[in-house]
């Protein structure tokens, strides 16, 4: 790179590969020390003009990414009345810099900046911008922002090479030099770009009163300057690992100083991410040494509910939770104990330690978040293709090679940014088409080329119609149908039987049958077509017949184990198998209640089987659990609820003990599998704050009480000896990753399955001549036939246990009885024979349409999903960059729908269902069915900084028979101006 | 800033209860009127040492020339406890109350709103309703610029250059023309405009109450001290108490 002073150091900023994410934001804030309110740069979003509103129209929803322009005029310096300037230009970088010891805080130079790019910390009284990180940039490093932007929209570089770059990729450049100021700063825009002068920033993101809570005393560590210079006098010591958050384990670099993390960022020299992360990664610095941690046990003291606690001895609370577990087994049996481990909890727990201590203790109650998340994909998975493992993997050999990536309720964009990113650049650099099918235009859905805005809970109809279309039509591989599908005739037959054509499909998903038809045609003909479904898809009562009509869609269009094309649905596991106990050691246990926790409430209620009367979980399942409403009230009965968790919440006000945890380089441990076989070990590298112990600890020390440490050994609180002893022996996928191998990576990540230390496992799996993991040899698929199976009389043997039938028989959810069959449930439990251990499930039976819509006073279809990208669930709520990006629980609603209703953006607005109600912003947003309301999950009540009702209080529980996911993406309700 | 806020205004309290029946010119008053104007004066010397190059450390100038209005302002009630009466002598009390209040509040809340103004100028972008095109008079504003820079100062850059104190004393007719040129440009970008009013003229409007201040100041000195009659309106002329001094 030349600098010189007609080729300053610059940004570039793609508009077509921003997410609106917020990463930069966060490594701005991290690398800069800035806390709330004090910006360098700042990524707004903008909803299209309420005119806008052409059904299927791509791309109403635009971020723009605002930071120093690096004038060669610069305003901001000529307006600086300070002798010498506190504002000075790099004569030949061309870099501005602030001199914060010069600044008195006048502010002249903020407002003088036409870009509203200086920033201004209104604690200390100065102003501040951004130098494009001079500090890192005399380490021969670059900004902070272009080194974690999972899209890479943000690159650094000089202006003339960003111009070269235009017009060597022949994109447009944005003019904003309209005040001859010649800002270095360049802004690709987006591909196809319109006018968009009706664009405007949601109110809940510019309503700066509602961050008013936001300030300095919410700074901790490295946030707060004084404490991150004195921390700099500390030699930087950086560790490998991966983020332990979500399911997309990114690999990441902690960098310790004196035994504190300081900072956060993506591991640069890995071969795939290279560094992106997205920000809750960045801002898990706000977990370690957060004051809000837990840091002793407590004992409820007031009534259940009141939020009052006492501060105990783990001791005590150990032997009084061993005493309480001991009388409801002495009373009820070992089946009145529930336990549900959650995504924090963390893979040590969820496949070692807990299983061990439920088996010994003798309950089947176990769950962790995967029946809300993707159980209708894993069962389907097993049935289909005999393994949970997915096929492809993020490399440009594979998904980035494909002609063509369809998303169906999959919002990628949002939930796992760096996967987006490089699924987006290589769209891009391929010209492959996306195309995303929601109810709402998400951000996912806003990068597409287009957008169909199906009806909740009809995927199903859509997958059917386009089968259809491509069996009619001869476009699909038959060679494929041939050699590889058990019962391709069965469901051809059936579906032209069943008249699954578009035009049927159409009024049934309200997208046009020519368009159903196209995106068929498309799907067939290209080369290489990537299909992602995830929860738009699995959190609905047809979730896994979804998810096989999908798979059949995958397979008969030839995608299926081949490079470029696939089906995918986040994430991807191995075929987990618990931990054995010696069969002398296993109590006699009843089936399970429900393979779904929120199923629980019944039997806390004593509706079911047999009683729950117990309660051990980590996570927020009373913010979580469908139908919230009265899961609250069976919680309330039950004789012993522990609650095991970083922070207080919802969860923790209804129980009688409430235990500190740790997590991420607290304790150590793997994190979650990434949707492309992933998996990244953490070692622990800082002590828990307080009395805060693992969760893997808890459980070892709560056996000691029953005498199962012979089997749960003290010696597998070292979490190295519980993956290496435990965990990967167990499952064959992962028995070859040990701990060992894994440290010995440059990022720390392995991908499965590799049977043995010397295995490696293949990039793509289910390549045609090759012989799936651990199946027969000429197995291509690891199913008995080694075919991916949809019928055979086994299957329907089991599917008609359940009343339904292996044939993709269409049904939808009740809002949509009036335009398909729907389910039924018969009353009668039946030990499922869809799960691995046995499991009460309900039969359903399949009922005709009716006649007409049902004529009710909930007349809005209520869709509930993840927020953008800066939340999970409940523990970002406890970050204050977090709720700084996106504060208040809001919901989505169309302009027309909002007019109707006399709705202005940003009024507060009380949405009810025949579950409850909650009060949350209305966002007025074109992007969405005109019906449809969109509101995210994980506020809830007991938050420190924007405490909201969750959004649960509004669903209720309606479970898949096959696989027991409950929809949540589709609920009648009605709404109001507060 | 908010223990001077509070130790300020307790002290005002106090006092200002405390002279009620002294008179202005008493030797006390007289001395804390000296004393406050004194502290006053520092005010004025940030302004010209930030401008001037003379203050290394711009910030603790900044923390001096408040602490020293709040002192100043404490002394001057000391001074003025007693008055009841209207007179032009008001006039540096009413800018010397409106600068110190002023002062805070735009310190103490206003600039929460300058960290809002962030990434709040989307028309630069293309974003929201169109911006005039004032390109082409813009740029005839920064030739003129130029033009008048190279007789202003021919070493300065016109990309970075506003006038500083010494061109202001060597040529303030030049200097004053650039400024106004600088200011004809400020107002074609619009910048201020779209920061808002009181944001973007807050410390302007600072400056001139002080300068109304000093000025009144100063008138309300000469007055006192050389039209002393008619400061007294015919009464006695009391507070020349430095040349009674050795008197008796």
């Amino acid at each position: 790179m030349t600098v010189a002073p007609d080729n300053p150091l610059s940004l570039l900023i793609d508009l077509e590969r921003c997410i609106g994410c917020k990463s930069c934001e966060a490594a701005c804030k991290q690398s800069n020390a800035l806390g709330p309110h004090t910006y360098r740069n700042r990524v707004m979003w903008y909803g299209e003009g309420e005119e806008q509103t052409e059904q299927f129209r791509p791309a109403l929803l635009d971020f723009l990414t605002v930071t120093c322009q690096q004038c060669e005029r610069p305003a901001c310096l000529r307006a600086c009345p300070v002798t010498p300037k506190a504002i000075s230009k790099d004569p030949i970088t061309g870099v501005v810099q602030i001199n914060e010891d010069r600044c008195t805080g006048c502010g002249e130079c903020a407002v003088s900046c036409p870009y509203g790019a200086i920033g201004y910390n209104a604690e200390k009284h100065h102003a501040v911008k951004c130098d494009l990180c001079a500090h890192r940039r005399a380490e021969g490093d670059g900004p902070a922002c272009a080194s974690v932007c999972p899209t890479q929209a943000i690159q650094f570089g000089t202006r003339n090479d960003h111009i070269a770059k235009a017009k060597a990729e022949d994109r447009d450049v944005l003019d904003t030099d309209h005040f001859l100021q010649k800002p270095a700063t360049v802004y690709f825009k987006r591909l196809g770009d319109r006018d968009k002068t009706a664009a405007e920033v949601p109110n809940l993101m510019a309503d700066d009163a509602a961050r008013a809570n936001l300030t300095s005393d919410v700074q901790h560590g490295t946030f707060d300057r004084a404490t991150r210079e004195q921390a700099e006098e500390a030699p930087a010591i950086k560790h490998k690992g991966g983020c332990n958050i979500c399911f997309n384990a990114c690999p990441i670099t902690y960098e310790l100083r004196d035994g504190k993390v300081t900072n956060i960022y993506g591991t640069k020299d890995d071969p795939i991410f290279g560094g992106r992360i997205c920000p809750k990664s960045q801002m898990t610095l706000q977990m370690y040494g957060n004051p809000d941690r837990l840091l002793t046990p407590l004992k409820r003291v007031g009534e259940r509910g009141s939020g009052q606690f006492e501060e105990i001895s783990w001791d005590q609370a150990l032997v009084e939770i061993a005493a309480k577990l001991t009388q409801v087994r002495d009373q009820y049996g070992p089946e009145a104990l529930a336990i549900q481990a959650g995504s924090r909890t963390g893979v040590l727990n969820i496949m070692g330690a807990v299983p061990l201590f439920a088996d010994l203790w003798g309950t089947g109650n176990l769950a962790a978040t995967e029946p809300f998340c993707d159980l209708g994909k894993s069962v389907s998975l097993e049935l289909t293709q005999g393994s949970t493992m997915l096929a492809n993997v993020y490399t440009p050999e594979d998904i980035g090679s494909a002609g063509m990536y369809v998303y169906i309720g999959d919002n990628q964009a949002e939930t796992r940014p760096v996967n987006f990113g490089l699924m987006n650049n290589w769209r891009l650099q391929n010209k492959a088409k996306l195309v995303v099918v929601d109810p709402r235009q998400t951000v996912t859905a806003s990068k597409a080329d287009e957008w169909l805005a199906i009806r909740p809970g009809t995927d199903m109809a859509l997958g059917l119609a386009m089968i259809h279309h491509i069996l009619s039509n001869a476009l699909q591989d038959q060679h494929f149908c041939d050699t590889w599908m058990e019962g391709f005739e069965d469901w051809r037959d059936y579906i032209f039987a069943k008249g699954y054509d578009a035009d049927w499909a159409a009024p049934i998903t309200d997208l046009p049958a020519e368009k159903i038809r196209k995106l068929a045609e498309e799907i067939a003909r290209v080369d290489g077509c990537m299909i992602y479904l995830s929860r738009g898809v699995n959190q609905h009562t047809n979730s896994a017949q979804t998810n096989r009509v999908y798979q059949f869609l995958v397979a008969i269009t030839g995608n299926y184990g081949r490079r470029g094309g696939g089906y995918f649905n986040v994430s991807s596991e191995p075929d987990w198998k618990y931990p054995e106990v010696p069969t002398s050691r296993k109590p006699q246990t009843r089936p399970a209640i429900s393979k779904n926790p929120a199923d629980w409430v019944g039997a806390m209620l004593g509706e079911a089987q047999y009683p729950i009367r117990a309660m051990i979980t980590g996570n927020n399942p009373l913010g979580q659990w469908p139908n919230l409403n009265r899961a609250r009230r069976a919680v309330k009965g039950l004789d012993l609820v522990v609650h095991m968790d970083l922070f207080r919440n919802a969860t923790s006000d209804h129980a009688d003990y409430v235990l500190p945890m740790a997590s991420g380089i607290e304790k150590g441990g793997t994190t979650r599998f990434a949707e492309d076989r992933r998996i990244v070990w953490n070692d622990k590298l800082i002590d828990p704050p307080g009395e805060a112990r693992s969760d893997h600890w808890f459980w070892i020390e709560l056996g000691k009480r029953f005498g199962f440490d012979d089997i749960l050994k003290d010696r597998y609180k070292d979490p190295r000896v519980l993956w290496d002893e435990v965990v990967a022996p167990t499952t064959p996928g992962v028995r070859g990753i040990t701990t060992k191998r894994l440290i010995e990576q440059p990022s720390r990540w392995m991908r499965i399955p590799a049977k043995d230390e010397d295995s490696i496992a293949p990039d793509t799996l289910y390549l045609e001549g090759t012989t799936a993991f651990d199946a027969p040899e000429g197995h291509r698929f690891p199913t008995p036939s080694g075919k991916l199976e949809f019928f055979t009389p086994t299957l329907e043997g089991r599917f008609a246990a359940m009343g339904l039938t292996a044939l993709p028989e269409f049904y939808t959810e009740k809002p949509s009885a009036h335009l398909a069959p729907t389910l039924r449930y018969s009353g009668e439990d039946v030990v499922s024979s869809f799960f691995h251990a046995d499991t009460y499930a309900e039969k359903g039976t399949l009922v005709a349409p009716s006649d007409r819509p049902v004529v009710s006073e909930f007349d809005t279809e209520l869709v509930t999903g993840r927020p953008p990208a800066p939340h999970f669930h409940s523990w970002t709520h406890y970050f204050w960059q977090a709720q700084e990006m996106w504060p208040q629980l809001y919901c989505q609603i169309h302009p027309k729908k909002a007019d109707a209703l006399g709705i202005a953006d940003g009024d507060e607005v009380l949405v009810r269902t025949e579950n409850g109600e909650v009060k949350v912003r209305a966002w007025r947003y074109a992007g969405i069915r005109e019906n449809a309301i969109f509101i995210p999950i994980g506020w809830d009540e007991k938050q420190p900084y924007h405490p909201a009702e969750s959004v649960n209080k509004l669903t209720g529980l309606a479970l898949d028979p096959i696989s027991q996911q409950p929809n949540l993406k589709l609920h009648m309700c009605n709404l109001s101006k507060v | 800033m908010v223990v001077a806020v509070s130790a300020t205004l307790l002290g005002i309290l106090v006092a200002v209860p405390l002279f009620r029946d002294t008179r202005p010119g008493a030797p006390f008053n007289q001395a804390c009127a000296i004393a406050g104007t004194i502290c006053l004066l520092m005010p004025a010397v940030f302004f010209f040492a930030k401008r001037g190059g003379a203050a290394k450390n711009p910030p603790l100038w900044f923390v001096l020339h408040a602490i020293c209005g709040f002192m100043g302002i404490f002394l001057i009630s000391i001074h003025v406890a007693s008055v009841s009466a209207l007179s032009p002598a008001l006039v540096p009390l009413v800018a010397l109350m409106f600068l110190v209040c002023q002062g805070f509040w735009v310190r103490a809340f206003l600039t929460r709103r300058l960290s809002f103004l962030f990434a709040r100028s989307p028309k630069s972008f293309d974003f929201g309703t169109a911006l005039p095109d004032n390109r082409a008079a813009i740029g005839a504003v920064i030739e003129q610029k130029t033009a008048l820079l190279a007789m202003l100062d021919p070493q300065a850059n016109e990309a970075t250059f506003s006038p500083r104190l010494r061109h202001w004393l060597r040529a303030p007719l030049k200097a004053l023309r650039y400024d106004l040129l600088a200011r004809r440009e400020a107002a074609l970008v619009g910048a201020r405009a779209r920061a808002g009013f009181v944001l973007s003229y807050a410390r302007q409007l600072h400056i001139a109450v002080a300068a109304i201040f000093y000025l009144s100041l100063l008138a309300h000195v000469v007055v006192m001290l050389f039209f002393a009659g008619y400061a007294a309106k015919g009464g006695e002329v009391y507070w020349w108490h430095i040349a009674n001094w050795g008197s008796k």
